[in-house]
């Protein structure tokens, strides 16, 4: 499907590039088409409505943040003497450490991505 | 399973060392335990099964990744071994003969037992600082410019 856009694309614009008066008459609705399926070759995530990337870092931080609550819980725990093993609670904390620096280094991606966007010459 | 997955499997294995720690500190503290009328301390073993195992069987036992085996403390059991008979007739636990039965926790085997028990710790400690380590030099990997 794809493909054939992309074939009757190329032969339009080869068609119009040499003279000016288009050798091999399109008619101009099978060009919409064929412009119109050409955007089913982008990431189909304009489709998926109100979940963009920001809705998802916003989601994931809030599971980073159950995370560090319950470690700090534990850490108070372990404070307390309330704690059976240290190694779970050293482990929760590494495991939380590492899910914040994964939520920092996607909010940073996604950042410089929009910056990156914003300086674009229009 | 996920790498996050690798920490809870470490977790698990250390679980399963401090319970053999527990139970082997707890053998070598009751040494001298006795009691009446073969009341005393019997060495304590642990029984270490896989969680999988444990519900469903042979049958639950995984062929991908997904579901890998978590290592359970199923449970802790009195080890039959015979009891040290020491002669002490001024002890109060003393039978008629003035024998005195003494756990039979022998001090070399729960020596050997410690450094195993030292040495599964530390392995498990390595998968997990391993696993750490990978998961820190990816996350490097987006920050490299």
């Amino acid at each position: 499907m794809t493909v054939e856009a992309i074939a009757a694309v190329g032969a339009q614009l080869a068609a119009t590039a040499p003279a000016a008066v288009p050798a091999v008459p399109v008619a101009p609705p099978a060009d919409m088409n064929a412009i119109a399926s050409m955007t089913d070759l982008l990431p189909s995530h304009s489709t998926r409505a109100g979940e963009g990337v920001f809705d998802q870092l916003v989601n994931s931080l809030g599971q980073v943040d159950a995370g560090i609550e319950s470690s700090g819980r534990a850490a108070t725990e372990l404070a307390l003497g309330q704690t059976e093993n240290l190694h779970q609670v050293m482990i929760g904390a590494e495991r939380t450490r590492l899910q914040f620096e994964l939520a920092m280094s996607m909010r940073n991606r996604v950042l410089e991505a929009y910056q990156e966007i914003m300086r674009m010459q229009v | 399973m996920g790498m996050f997955g690798v920490l809870d499997i470490s977790s698990a294995g250390m679980d399963v060392q401090q319970a053999r720690l527990e139970v082997a500190a707890s053998n070598i503290a009751n040494s001298r335990t006795t009691g009446k009328d073969g009341a005393a301390y019997k060495p304590l073993a642990v029984v270490v099964r896989s969680a999988i195992a444990e519900a469903q069987g042979a049958a639950g036992m995984p062929t991908t990744t997904a579901n890998l085996p978590m290592p359970v403390v199923a449970e802790v059991v009195q080890q039959d071994v015979a009891p040290k008979l020491v002669y002490d007739p001024g002890h109060p636990d003393a039978d008629e003969k003035g024998m005195v039965a003494l756990p039979g926790v022998d001090p070399v085997t729960s020596m050997l037992d410690l450094i195993s028990i030292s040495r599964g710790y530390e392995a498990n400690l390595r998968a997990f600082d391993i696993t750490r380590s990978l998961l820190q030099r990816t996350l490097d990997l987006g920050r490299s410019r």
